[in-house]
Parts: C-alpha cells; structure tokens; sequence
C-alpha cells in the first residue's frame, strides 16, 4: 500500500510529459480530428522534411548546445578548482543564489543591449575612441554562428552548474583529497583535475545532461540571440505551432519529435566526449603528469569563465538604468535624463508579481513535501527502479517543445488547463527533479545516531521528524526549496502552454515586453521579477541564521 | 477519473445555462438582456501585449468596463496572435466546445480567414445586432465588412483602422524615398541602413504587399484568390527587387528585426534610417515615451500605403460571449474609439463615420491633437487596399524558401 502510492506519485509526475509525447506523435503520423484528418499518413512527416533550412536549424541546436554546456561545465570546473578555502566556497554560494535567479530572457536582453553596434560598450567608447556618431553597420548580435546564444547560455548555466558542484563538494572531503594530490606531487590544477572534479562530475552528470538538453531546446534565449534564417530547431518548431495555417501544426508535430532526435544525438555525443575525456585523464595519470605549469594559467582561466558571469551583472545593470532612463540614444553613455515614467505602471504588474510569487511558493513547497513522501516510505525503491527515476527526471529529458502542446491538449480535454491547480502541477513536474537530486543524498548521509538517540529518548516517528530530523536537514531543505523557487520562476513555455494566458506572471510578462523592443517596461518588469527570488534567498538565509545557526554543523558527523 | 467527470459535469451545466441566455438576447435582437447576462461575468481578452500604448488603451477599457457594466476584462497579453488561433485549436482537437479560455481575440487577415475556415468562430453573425454598429458605415469604409476582401459575415467586429507609414529621422535624413524604386536606390547608396520585420511577421508580410503591389502597378490579380493568377509571373518583380536590396540591407540581409518594436528600436539606436508601423501615430507616441528622438517624423509612399481594418472576435466556444459582445459593443462606442484615437493613448484611427455622430461626438474626434510626427488626414488619404487573403500564406512560404535558409 504505502509502496504503491510512492509509484503511483512518481509516476504521476512522470505523466504529463508522456501524455504530451502521445499528444505530438499522434499528429507527426497525420492524425488530427480537429482538422478532420484521422487516418495515419505520412504526409506531415514529407512537408515537414521538406522545411527550408531544417538541416541548417539542426546543426545550429546541435552546436550552440553542446559547446554552450560543453564551455559552462568546463569554466564551472576551472573556477572550482580555483577556489582554495571551503569559506570561499560559501561565499561564492551565497553570490550564486541570486545570480542562479537571474531569468534567461534578463541575460540575453542585456548581451543584446552591451554587444550590439549601437549597444553600451560602444556607446562608452564613442565617440571619443571610435569617432563615431553614428554606430557601425557591422554587427555581432544576432551572429550567424550562433556565438552570441552560445555566450547567453553560459552566462545562465555556468552559474547553475557552479552552485550544483559547490553543494556536491560540500559532501566531500576536499582538503583530505587534495591533500592526497599534494602527495602525489600533483599541483592544484592537477589534483582537481584527477582526483576531485571526476567524483564530483559523477555527481551532477544529471544536472548536466539536464542543462544539455535545455540548450539544445531553448526557445526564449534563442529569440533574441539566435539567428533567426533559419533558427534553432526549437524556434523553427514554435513557429510552426505559431502558424496562422493551422494544417502547419502537423509538420510541427515531426519537428518536436525530431528534437526529441537531435538531443539523442546530442546525448550520443556527450557520451563520446566522456569517454574521451575520461581516457585522455588515464593516460595523464599514467604518463605521470603532475601539470605544475598549468597552475600558472588557472588564475587568467578564471577570469575568462567569470566573464559570462559578469554580463549577466552587466545585463541586469543596463536593465535597471533603462526602466528609468527618458530618451536614450547613441552615442550617449548614458540617458539624458530620468524619469519614473515606466515605473508609473507598477501597479498593473503587481498582480503579475503576486501570481510568480503564489505559484513558485506552492510549487517549491509541495515538492518538498512530495519528495519527503518518497524518502520516508520508497527510497530505496525509487533509487533502485530506472523506471520511477525516469518518470521522475522525464519532464526535464524531453525537450520542452516535444511535449507542451500535447500536453495543452491532454489539459484541455481534462478541463482544467489554465487553472491553478494543474499551474501548480506542471510547475512541480519541473522542481520535483532538482528537489529530489538535492534532498535524497542528503537523507542518505543524514547522521542516523542522533535518531537512534532521540528514539531512545522515547521521540515517536513524528517528534522525531520535526525535532531531529528537519533541522539536521534544513541546509538542503532550504537549498532545495530556493532551487524550486529559482525554477519556478523562470519557467516561461510551460506557464504560457499550461495557462492559456489565463494566469500570467511576472516572467511571461518580462520576456513579451522583451522580445517587443520595450527595454523601459522589460527593465521594470525584470526588476520585480528578480525582486522574488532575492526574497526568498533572503528569508530563507536569516530563517537558516537565526532558527538553526548552531545546528547545521552537526551534519556530517563533524 | 472522477475530478474529470466532474469538470465535465460543471461545463455541461455552464453550456446549459449559457445556452439558456445566449438564444433569446440575439433572436430578440435585445441589448438588454445581453446586458443583464454579462453582468459579473469575466471576459477574458487575448490582444497581442507588445506594445505599451495598446496595453495602457485596454487598461482604461478594462476599468471603465468594471464600473460601468460590471464586467471584468483580463488582457491576455499574446506575443503572437496565431497562438491563440493555435489555443482555440487544441480545444477543438480535444472537444471542448464550451467553456473556452477565450473569450475576445484581435485578429484580422489571415488569422481570421484561417479560423473562419476551421470552423473556430461564434457559428451565428451577431455584429450587426451590436447598438453601436449603427454609428459605423459600411458604405464609406467597406473594409469593416470586409477584412483582406474575406467577408467577415457579421463574425468580427470592427475595432480600429491601421495604415502603413515610414519614420525617419529628419535630423539624419532629409528627403527620405517615396516609392519602391526611390526605396531600392536609397539602400543600394546607404548600406546596412535599412531593414524590415522578419516575414511572417505582420508586419514584414505587410512590407512585402506593400512593394508587391507599387511594383505590380496594382495588379488586379492580387485582389482575387491566389489559385487564379500566374504566383511566379505576379510576384516576380517583388523577387528581384529583395534579391537586389538584400546585400546592402541591415546586417547584409542575414538578420532581420523581429517585429515593428523591435524595428523601431533600432531606428531609435540609429542603427537604422527608416522604420515601418501599421499605425500613423506610433511615432508621436513613441517619442512622448522617450523611445524615438524628438526629430523623427513620418511619411507615405506616393502611390499610397496599405490599410486595414482589425477587428475582435468571438470563438465558437467562448465561456462568456454575452459579456464578450457586450466588451465589442464598448469598443465600438464614440466614447472608446475617441479615446482610442488620442494620441497620447493609442493613436489608432477610429472605425465610426463621421456623419452618423451627434456634433458633440463629432467634435471630440476634431479636437484631438495629433502628435508632433502624425500626418494629417489629407497627407494619409492615398491608401491602397489589401491584397486578397490567399496571397499572405503564399507570399510567405515564397520569401521563407527563397531567404530562410540563411544563404
């Protein structure tokens, strides 16, 4: 009984994206009762191979995907293994809350507004460097390659994968390892190359995997940054379930399944480059190098991998000054006056505000309370069943795009799309995964003897729970609820699907206000939406302080 | 699954009662009742939110809705219009005939067409049946009835009237070019200086009859349904004229702005000399925001711009089409269209006659300033009708295999 509601609940967040799966491959084979066709056929799948710029589109997915989280993971590993001091890890946590929060629509705007010709870098330098008045017709943004995308992504995911690595190392006993590459006669670089960085690799492959299949399917970001003839696979798809001629959804049906394709190629590849790397790491081990010289560059790497980084600063910087700014225009390094003219509106996002804050709480919350569901009564058997694991990860291993407008419909038939209810459902879906990979190792480690104590003290199961239990937890519980909430609030397809632009947030409103050229009323809106998760960071962080300052030591053992 | 029966259940008692309220008011042909049924009703309004003049004008409507009808109006703030048409189509595929998430749409040309077609519009006309239509008249403005030469059957109403207009920047451009030729010789001596939105953008699409029909000398073929005409023949002079600007357009043809905010974005950056809009005061506003410098005015081609009318509609399975009919009615009074008019809200020119407005509605609509970058009447009088609707899905999938594949 109590293992079979453990499967029942997995399984029950596994389903929407299956449901969405059926709902796209049924009109990829031609079958759509809304537009009277209901026999199989193979005509959606010819007009849809036949697409101008297809290949081109894929190639573009396929190659600012993997080299986006190929550079993300490798500048991730370059600033760990600069950061010497576990005090300087937590530090560099607590900057990476906020920054993990920053929405990819804030990111790219701000990359499009620094890089571009009539952009802020050229701005400062003009004209007295450059002469001048007017901005070049050369252009860098959108790129034809891709680049500009490429430079979004890592922008958005280094720091995601950073924090992630940052909680994995905190479980490891890093100055013991690299105690034993000193003793191997290995430099920095080297034991965290060798010793470190493989265990912790192992340890958020799944995040990576995650952040792969993200960059290969981002369509927010790739609006803006990606170039548009043609676009990536992703946008070309949209566009296509964006089509005034509604027979246009068949063929982009086959286009979200081919995605599905591309990231199994992606994947295949990915796979290819481990075993690569991980061959390449062998033969060093064995040829003996100890990679002292590659020390000397480690510092000058680090700074080239906090670069995305700082534009995203950068982006939210130019942001903040345009919601402000009245008449704004190049040359001029900055606005020629101010006014609060776009701020006047505040009162008509407010409701905006409230619905991203309601939904991210309740989301995140309940996720919590799903997940501990499942590690009081089925650990085991989820850990051991690939089947619940993967109806658990599903919805972050399809891409978005193969399964919302399946989905769309499957809520529809259900009647209750755009309630809040299956808002608050479809948005867990997406948390469940981070909560789970978060909170399940550290159950697994949680110091069992202070249990065995306070049972012997007479604590029933509950009193247990509240009392032992939650604040020898409440470093990863906390970290967990404020992933849930970062994630949350950044989800942008899934809200404008599952919705139907009946409930809107703050995001879908930041990113239409973007991707429609109102940089003052976007710059508003990204500051009210940050505005949430700096909240939360902030209440959960004094909460963390004051509640259980002195507890959370005891983790570990130590 | 029993929550699913049960939201069954509910719909099928709301269809019941709205059935109940919706046969009797449009066989009466009696505002009244339409009246008393919308009455604490919801009318959810799915309007394209890209462009703050638009989304302030629904703002206003949506407060005076609530204190004068009692009627709640939420503005679903669409990137596209398609996805909504995408919407009402996946609550078709999944049979959802009542209790739709959408009410109102705005729509026109092709998205209207295509909905008619599928069968995903209010299946009885009831725009004439509106007390406001009688201030409209469909003989001096036959684009109400009308839309890209498709009938709308009484099955959108008229909300507002838009024409193409070129900005530019007077203090960087004195004389700006006035037709399709003057156009291609002004790119070819100014290189990277000119761009449009990326078909199928409206926008872009636009753009393209635009020059289709200066170049075509407006042929009258593009007036029937495409199926008719030689494509290849008609179109060819719009190809070679976009085959010789592209080289020499922003970003050298590889690149193309998304929509007209983003276009004139880009004037506004001086990154570009000329920008296009579908409404003649988009310019005025935008500099009174501060978008646009103080400089940047506004003019037609010679021949004439393109205009249309946009409407909203109601789809075949609206959870409240009494209160949407009552939100279109609104729309279409004196009151709202002037206010729509102003501008320092929208600036969109009124879809009302003249003549059927008492003087003081008359005057109302004379005394309104025009913003510093607006044209006068008489200057935007040269207007050249839209093409029959068939062209736009056939003009866009030409441009799309001939540039969409980025060679």
């Amino acid at each position: 009984m109590i293992n079979s509601l453990t499967t029942l609940t997995a399984l029950l967040f596994g389903l929407p994206a299956l449901l969405g799966l059926i709902g796209i491959a049924l009109p990829a084979f031609g079958y759509f009762p809304a537009l009277n066709k209901t026999s199989l056929s193979g005509d959606a799948i010819r007009q849809f191979l036949a697409t101008p710029g297809l290949w081109q589109a894929s190639w573009l997915s396929l190659k600012t995907g993997l080299i986006a989280t190929g550079a993300s993971l490798c500048g991730c590993f370059v600033i760990l293994a600069t950061s010497s001091s576990s005090s300087m890890m937590a530090k560099q946590r607590r900057l990476l809350g906020p920054l993990v929060a920053i929405p990819h629509s804030t990111i790219a705007v701000g990359i499009v507004f620094l890089l571009a010709p009539s952009g802020w870098l050229m701005r400062l330098i003009s004209p007295s460097l450059t002469g001048l008045n007017e901005p070049p017709i050369w252009g860098f943004v959108p790129d034809t390659f891709g680049f500009a995308l490429i430079l979004g992504l890592i922008a958005k995911e280094l720091p995601f994968l950073l924090l992630l690595a940052l909680s994995a190392s905190a479980t490891l006993p890093l100055p013991r390892l690299l105690a034993i590459g000193a003793g191997l006669g290995y430099g920095q670089f080297t034991s965290w190359a060798f010793i470190v960085l493989p265990i912790i690799y192992r340890q958020i492959r799944l995040p990576i995997i995650v952040v792969l299949v993200f960059s290969l399917s981002v369509v927010d970001m790739a609006l803006l940054l990606a170039p548009s003839l043609p676009p990536p696979l992703a946008v070309l798809v949209l566009n296509g379930f964006h089509d005034a001629d509604l027979a246009a959804r068949l063929p982009a049906s086959c286009g979200a399944l081919w995605q599905i394709g591309l990231v199994l190629i992606a994947l295949l590849l990915w796979r290819l480059c481990e075993r690569l790397v991980g061959a390449a790491i062998q033969f060093c081990r064995w040829r003996g190098w100890r990679g002292l010289l590659a020390d000397h560059f480690l510092g000058f790497l680090s700074m080239i991998a906090i670069l995305p980084m700082l534009i995203g600063v950068m982006g939210l910087l130019a942001a903040l000054i345009w919601s402000v700014a009245n008449g704004w225009f190049f040359p001029a390094a900055f606005p020629a006056s101010f006014s609060l003219l776009h701020w006047q509106d505040i009162a008509s996002y407010l409701p905006l505000v409230s619905n991203s804050f309601l939904l991210a709480i309740c989301a995140a919350f309940f996720s919590v309370m799903v997940v501990f569901l499942w590690l009081y009564h089925g650990r085991g058997q989820i850990q051991q069943n690939q089947f619940l694991q993967a109806a658990i990860y599903l919805p972050l291993l399809v891409p978005q795009i193969s399964f919302l407008f399946g989905l769309q419909i499957g809520l529809s038939w259900a009647g209750i799309d755009g309630s809040w209810p299956a808002l608050i459902y479809i948005h867990m879906i997406f948390i469940l995964p981070y909560i789970w990979l978060i909170l399940a190792p550290a159950f697994g480690k949680m110091d069992r003897r202070h249990d065995h104590v306070a049972s012997s003290l007479g604590l029933g199961p509950i009193r247990r729970f509240l009392r032992v239990h939650l604040p020898l937890l409440a470093m990863p519980i906390s970290a967990a609820l404020f992933i849930g909430i970062a994630v949350s609030i950044a989800l942008y397809l899934p809200t404008i699907f599952v919705s139907g632009g009946r409930i809107s947030t703050i995001t879908v409103e930041a990113v239409s206000l973007a991707a429609n050229g109102s940089r003052g009323p976007a710059g508003v809106a990204t500051m009210l939406q940050l505005l949430i998760p700096l909240i939360c960071f902030g209440v959960i962080w004094l909460f963390l302080k004051y509640r259980f300052g002195g507890l959370t030591n005891m983790q570990g053992g130590k | 699954m029993p929550k699913n029966s049960f939201y069954h259940r509910i719909c099928f008692i709301i269809s019941g009662l709205y059935l109940a309220f919706t046969i009797t008011p449009t066989n009466a042909g009696d505002f009244n009742d339409i009246q008393k049924a919308a009455k604490g009703k919801t009318v959810y309004f799915n309007a394209w939110g890209g462009d703050a003049k638009v989304n302030s004008y629904i703002a206003w409507a949506k407060k005076t809705l609530l204190d004068s009808y009692d009627v709640t109006l939420v503005h679903v703030k669409l990137t596209d219009t398609a996805s909504a048409v995408s919407r009402i189509l996946a609550e078709k595929a999944a049979g959802r005939t009542t209790g739709g998430s959408i009410d109102l749409l705005w729509v026109n040309g092709e998205n209207f067409a295509a909905m008619k077609h599928a069968g995903l519009l209010q299946n009885q006309p009831w725009v004439t049946s509106l007390p406001n239509w009688r201030f409209t008249d469909s003989k001096t403005l036959p684009a109400i009835v009308s839309d890209f030469a498709e009938p709308t059957d009484g099955k959108e109403s008229p909300w507002g009237r838009a024409q193409l207009v070129f900005s530019f920047d007077s203090a960087r451009l004195q004389t700006p070019p006035k037709s399709a030729s003057e156009l291609a010789n002004y790119i070819a001596k100014n290189p990277g200086r000119f761009t449009f939105p990326q078909p199928p953008d409206f926008i872009g699409m636009s753009f393209l009859k635009q020059i289709l029909i200066e170049l075509s000398g407006v042929n009258p073929s593009l007036y029937q349904p495409v199926s008719n005409a030689d494509f290849d023949a008609v179109t060819e002079p719009l190809w070679t004229w976009l085959d010789a600007a592209k080289p020499n357009l922003w970003r050298s043809g590889r690149a193309y702005p998304a929509n007209y905010p983003v276009l004139r974005q880009l004037l506004g950056d001086g990154e570009i000399d000329i920008a296009i809009a579908f409404n003649p005061a988009d310019a005025s506003a935008a500099i009174a925001r501060g978008e646009l410098p103080n400089t940047v005015r506004t003019y037609i081609h010679d021949i004439g711009t393109l205009a249309n009318v946009h409407f909203l509609a109601i789809p075949f399975n609206a959870s409240t089409p009494e209160a949407a009919k009552l939100v279109a009615n609104f729309m279409l009074s004196p009151e709202a269209q002037v206010k729509k008019a102003d501008t320092t809200v929208w600036g969109d020119p009124t879809v009302l006659a003249m003549p059927k407005l008492s003087d003081a509605q008359r005057i109302a609509f004379t005394e309104l300033a025009r913003g510093i970058a607006t044209l006068s009447d008489a200057d935007l009088g040269r207007t050249l009708a839209e093409p029959h609707p068939s062209w736009v899905p056939r003009l866009k999938a030409a441009w799309i295999s001939r540039y969409a594949s980025g060679n």
